[in-house]
């Protein structure tokens, strides 16, 4: 069996910390990520392993050479993807390697998981042998949809049959409601839907999967590849089956959220036996598991007022709350090697890496602490705090919630340039009220910053800055000695305030922690269907509104295209163009070939159909001329008539479509007073110019009578018409 | 505890499916094995041991059903029905009206939970179950659904009479909580089914499934009832109340008078608040389910089934269940099975004596009809076998799931399979009936073959005809000699 890890998240969402580490080696409770990913292949008896990479390539290459002798049974190749811009470019460019020729385990490099693969991969061979079109099956797992680990971009429901497990459809809710297309039903039995599940992420995959990745290079990841393969159903014909297991533990640590609930999941043993007591790699010794789920290296020293409530995971050399202070209290947290905490200390769900220091009376609540970061005594770290390795941060200072401090000056990438663009506006007002306690001075220090290294990128830089910039004076901001944020970081502290990228259409809180995201989630929890659908229902509605949509007229029917109005626009675009384009004294010189492509476009836009662009072409035309003095007029239309002819041609094929055109010539020409004498110029142009042909221009005239009442203007047009005719009939016999 | 419900039997139907047979009958009275359909229903509630019932149907059949029931329980014999009391209760005959429609217009009578019943249910489920269900989940509306042991989801092969179709459900299930409801139909409308995002929390997994009948048997809560009455928009049960309150469930309360949860009797939200936490204040209407899976098809019982609950609402549904019925009788009107045999045998001995008789006299009387037909009359009188006054002669072969009313007649060499005859019929000599029902006072010439027909009243089937899949009109009269093979398919009825 081989194995594919993607060991690049294609993200940025632990920025800072992820800045020169890959998140694969974030260290969860003290470590790294990817060796609970190849340790759960090695265990399902994985004998070759191709580890994807981009970012920070060496370092992950470094770490597999290390472990590698842990993992005797199990090949480990790292594979270097520098190109790739998202999962589908790593997987194309594996393809291009050949190096996979069997059934394949598909895994990203942020996993854990204690799933037992055998009898899933059997099943999916079994499957596959006997039916080519099965492309892969998709392993998800049970979990309760409050539970935090379910993240909110993953908020999704399936479809599948309930006989062979077939995935028949995914999607995610819309306006509060689960809607099941209905072909996926019908024609069978049994379907569940399931909304209670979560993607391992966990994918085994024929060798064909491969191949669809380098025939469609839009798919950007495994969704695309199911979109793809659910939207095309009948044209595709492949099949992607699922297996459900609520017996292990498998879940991708996307996001900060996920980190934390697998870290508190990790230590109350769910992921067994992946727990720090008996699965340590890259230490010499094991934790020692105490009551609680306490987990102590030997050498821990343990001050006298210190107490651990439980969940707490202590590195080798680690000194928590020696001295005479106040009490230090620790719950579900995490501390690297050799960390020192001081007195007075308050740790919920804090974690910190290896090397750093917590001073006295401190408080960290649900953030992430990189390596070697120094926090002088009175620092408060409040909810989804990121603290970059290497920072420093006091005394006595409160971060606000969900900022993210890094230790160099935030460079502004061409990424970053989108993702600003992509912020809605309650970022750039929380940007601003972040700033406004900034100091002045370094905001100046960061707008030099994006200037000089991205002048081109100005442009979306200002959208982000300008925020800024508008309330501030461009007075002086306290910098202490170094260059630092003080007001973020603190009299003695280093580093800067860090504003997270965002991926592309990605919603803002998926990079933030979920307030009170463990402890408090059963009590607090507000559903946020509830919350939504309320607001919707808020709404003043008719008294018996609702009863009414359930007997059948459906509230949310779409709104019929209004065709008359779609018409007019594309007319109005038409006149605009001609209007614009075509000056009335040098009609030849009008950029004609650029108007016919405009033109075609917002058919399109419009989804015009042939009459109607005829219509409004000569529409257009006639109605332009009202901006010709009337002697001119004549000559205008002609011209531009004869421009237009060849384009025209396009849209009057048959003899039907002629008799319309001439109709259309005739309406709007009765219409507009000033053009009304063209009407000969008109008819002889288009005939002319091979738009109309003879018969028809006869057979219309055959059938046109104004008759004893006519207007005079009828009249007029009549008498053109007949002396058209008559031309044509003469001219006609002279051939002959 | 029956008592704590009140039992409505909807009977205002107009059988549309059933036609032609309910331009003369009254849907409730239709005989299936020659008891009234509706007694079908009356005496399960009285096996159950509910008190009273209220019948509701259009003013035209009181008088009717009144007197066919009477008629069916003073019957002697084993089909005697014991049915429950009853009072009747009339809608306008004109009317357009919905079953919701009908059950308001009745509403002020109704002091409990309903429960409601159509007056075509063949079922011998013990709604003790349903009730459980009812109470347990303390729900809004509780429903019966039954999974038939045949395929019903499979597309059906051409089938004769398809005259009228039937809307099959799709149906969402979350253990025995009814999240889904829809017909196909409109679901097809709509192209998606939808449920409400908070709802599929709740639900977690989600079973979608079409393989489910719905014999419209619901219980609804008092407060329903209610909001019937108060909504003149809800019209029928089946298509607006029951996909309304399922589609309600978990729905955020609102503001404006109307709103739904302003029907719930206080006492009943009283009941939680604070009490149970788990349950919460948007989690007061439920929709419950008793699912049965595997009941026994219409005509073929299923080894393996304990139930059997279907609806008779097309004609093809009708001729089915006459002709399975033989199985069903003992548990479905609890006529003992020496009973059942003693029906059957009453039959046979009245077959078989004259047989004998035949032996005896020699093969030469079927020149001689009149005669040979008096002779018989009394040998079978003389036998005193049948006390209903069947008579039926030298007959090769009647197999046992074959029913015959009062008062009919078989001439010597007729053959029947698996049929239901009703009263005052006769049968002529050498005829051949496989798989027919033909109603009362009908008459068959000599001769004849007919296979899978229905005969409505009256109608007179001259000899040497031969008929096949098709449906012969009230008072028709065949010619002689007619060879007819019913269009299987179409939508057109194939009466002659």
């Amino acid at each position: 069996m081989q194995a594919v890890v993607v060991a690049d998240s294609y993200n940025r969402r632990f920025d800072p910390l992820t800045q020169k580490t890959p998140r694969t080696l974030l260290p969860l409770c003290n470590v790294p990520l990817i060796d609970y990913v190849l340790k759960f292949l090695d265990s399902n008896g994985v004998t070759e392993t191709f580890v994807v990479t981009r970012t920070n390539a060496d370092k992950i290459h470094q770490h597999l050479e290390s472990v590698s002798s842990q993992f005797k049974s199990m090949k480990l190749t790292c594979v270097v993807s520098q190109g790739s811009h998202n999962f589908g470019d790593a997987l194309r460019d594996l393809e291009t390697r050949k190096q996979i020729d069997s059934h394949f385990i598909l895994v990203t490099g942020d996993i854990v998981s204690n799933y037992d693969l055998r009898p899933v991969i059997e099943e999916h061979i079994a499957r596959a042998d006997k039916d080519k079109d099965c492309l892969m099956t998709m392993l998800m797992t049970q979990c309760d949809h409050e539970h935090p680990v379910r993240s909110i971009e993953e908020d999704t429901f399936v479809v599948v049959d309930s006989e062979d497990n077939r995935l028949l459809y995914l999607d995610s809710p819309e306006d509060g409601h689960i809607r099941v297309p209905l072909d996926r039903v019908m024609e069978r039995k049994q379907v569940q839907l399931r909304y209670d599940l979560v993607q391992s992420h966990i994918f085994i995959c024929t060798p064909l999967m491969l191949m669809q990745f380098h025939d469609n290079f839009d798919y950007a990841s495994v969704f695309d590849l199911i979109r793809g393969v659910i939207d095309n159903e009948d044209i595709v014909g492949y099949k992607i089956h699922t297996a459900v297991s609520p017996k292990f533990y498998a879940t991708r640590c996307a996001n900060l959220t996920s980190y934390d609930a697998m870290t508190q999941d990790l230590m109350n043993r769910w992921t067994y036996p992946l727990v720090p007591d008996m699965f340590a790699p890259s230490h010499d010794e094991l934790y020692q598991y105490k009551r609680s789920n306490i987990y102590l290296q030997p050498g821990c020293i343990l001050g006298r007022r210190c107490k651990l409530l439980g969940s707490v995971v202590l590195g080798p050399g680690c000194v928590v709350g020696e001295g005479d202070g106040a009490e230090t209290t620790l719950r579900g947290t995490v501390l690297g090697r050799n960390c020192t905490v001081g007195c007075g200390v308050r740790l919920r769900n804090a974690y910190v890496l290896d090397g750093s220091t917590i001073g006295n009376n401190c408080s960290v609540d649900h953030a992430l602490i990189g390596r070697n970061v120094k926090i002088y005594d009175g620092v408060v770290i409040p909810h989804g705090c990121v603290i970059d390795d290497g920072v420093e941060l006091g005394p006595d200072v409160c971060l606000e919630k969900h900022m993210r401090v890094s230790l160099e000056p935030q460079e502004a990438s061409g990424d970053t340039m989108a993702g600003f663009v992509a912020y809605n506006e309650e970022h750039i007002a929380r940007r601003r009220r972040q700033l406004s306690v900034l100091s002045e001075r370094d905001e100046e220090g960061e707008d030099g910053q994006h200037d000089a290294a991205h002048s081109s990128a100005e442009e979306s830089a200002d959208d982000a800055s300008e925020g800024a910039a508008e309330g501030h004076e461009p007075a002086p901001r306290p910098l202490n000695a170094a260059g630092f944020d003080l007001a973020v970081v603190g009299a003695r502290g280093r580093g800067y305030a860090f504003v997270p990228e965002l991926d592309f259409g990605e919603a803002e809180e998926n990079t933030l922690w979920k307030e009170g995201s463990l402890e408090a989630a059963p009590i607090l929890y507000i559903p946020r269907t509830m919350s939504r659908s309320s607001e919707i229902e808020e709404m003043p509605k008719e008294e018996d509104e609702d009863l009414d949509s359930l007997l059948g007229e459906d509230e949310d029917a779409e709104p019929l295209i209004d065709v008359d109005a779609e018409f007019e626009e594309f007319y109005s675009d038409v006149l605009e163009l001609i209007q614009q384009r075509v000056k009335p004294d040098n009609v030849k010189g009008a950029p004609f070939s650029a108007i016919q492509v405009e033109i075609t476009g917002s058919r399109a836009a419009h989804n015009m159909d042939h009459s109607d662009v005829c219509c409004a072409i000569v529409r257009a035309i006639i109605t332009s001329a009202d901006r010709v003095p009337r002697a001119k007029c004549e000559r205008y239309l002609a011209q531009l008539t004869a421009a237009m002819s060849p384009f025209l041609q396009n849209y009057v094929e048959t003899d039907m479509d002629q008799h319309v055109c001439i109709e259309n010539v005739w309406e709007f020409c009765m219409e507009n007073e000033h053009s009304r004498h063209c009407f000969k110029t008109l008819l002889f142009t288009l005939y002319d110019r091979e738009v109309l042909d003879e018969d028809a221009i006869l057979q219309w005239f055959e059938g046109f009578n104004p008759g004893e009442g006519a207007s005079p203007a009828e009249k007029s047009l009549y008498d053109q018409a007949k002396q058209f005719v008559t031309w044509l009939e003469e001219a006609e016999e002279e051939s002959d | 505890m029956t008592s704590s419900f009140q039992p409505v039997v909807l009977a205002a139907g107009l059988g549309q499916g059933l036609q032609p047979l309910t331009k003369t009958y009254c849907k409730a009275t239709l005989p299936i094995a020659n008891v009234p359909m509706i007694s079908y229903v009356l005496h399960l509630l009285n096996r159950e041991g509910f008190p009273d019932a209220i019948i509701i149907c259009r003013e035209s059949h009181e008088d009717r059903i009144k007197a066919t029931l009477t008629a069916s329980s003073e019957k002697k014999g084993p089909t005697k029905t014991s049915i429950v009391p009853y009072t009747i209760e009339t809608i306008p005959d004109d009317s357009t009206m919905g079953t919701a429609d009908a059950l308001r217009l009745f509403a002020s009578k109704i002091q409990k939970d309903v429960l409601l019943l159509p007056c075509d249910l063949i079922c011998n489920v013990p709604f003790s179950r349903l009730l459980d269900v009812h109470r347990l989940r303390d729900a809004s509306l509780t429903m019966l659904l039954a999974r038939p042991s045949r395929d019903i989801t499979a597309k059906k092969k051409t089938q004769h009479r398809a005259t009228y179709q039937l809307d099959r459900d799709i149906i969402g299930l979350a253990d025995d909580r009814v999240f889904i409801m829809t017909s196909e139909t409109s679901a097809i409308e709509k192209t998606a089914l939808q449920v409400s995002q908070h709802a599929g929390t709740q639900a977690g997994t989600i079973t979608i499934r079409r393989d489910l009948e719905d014999p419209h048997v619901y219980i609804l809560k008092k407060w329903v009832v209610d909001m019937i009455a108060d909504r003149d928009l809800l019209s029928s049960i089946k298509d607006d109340l029951v996909p309304y309150l399922v589609s309600k469930q978990f729905a955020p309360p609102r503001k404006h008078s109307k709103d739904i949860y302003n029907y719930i009797p206080a006492s009943e939200t009283a009941r939680y608040a604070g009490i149970v936490p788990s349950v919460k204040l948007d989690d007061r209407i439920r929709c419950h389910a008793l699912v049965l899976e595997n009941v026994h098809g219409l005509n073929r019982p299923s080894p393996t089934a304990n139930f059997c609950c279907t609806r008779v609402r097309t004609l093809e549904q009708y001729m089915e269940i006459n002709h399975g019925m033989h199985n069903f009788l003992q548990d479905l009107l609890d006529v003992p099975e020496e009973q059942v045999q003693e029906l059957q045998a009453d039959l046979r001995t009245a077959l078989v004596t004259p047989n004998k008789q035949q032996q005896q006299h020699g093969d030469d009387d079927d020149d001689d009809d009149a005669s040979g037909d008096g002779s018989k009359q009394a040998a079978t009188g003389a036998e005193g076998t049948t006390p209903r006054g069947i008579t039926v002669a030298k007959v090769a072969k009647v197999s046992k799931d074959v029913f015959v009313g009062v008062g009919s007649r078989a001439e010597p060499g007729a053959t029947m399979h698996s049929c239901v005859i009703g009263d005052d019929c006769t049968i002529g000599e050498g005829t051949a009936i496989r798989g027919c029902v033909i109603m009362n006072n009908v008459s068959i010439g000599r001769n004849c073959l007919l296979t899978n027909v229905c005969v409505c009243d009256n109608a007179r089937i001259e000899s040497n005809s031969r008929l096949s899949n098709c449906n012969v009109a009230p008072g028709h009269v065949v010619k002689p000699g007619t060879i007819r093979q019913g269009t299987v398919t179409g939508s057109a009825p194939s009466f002659i």
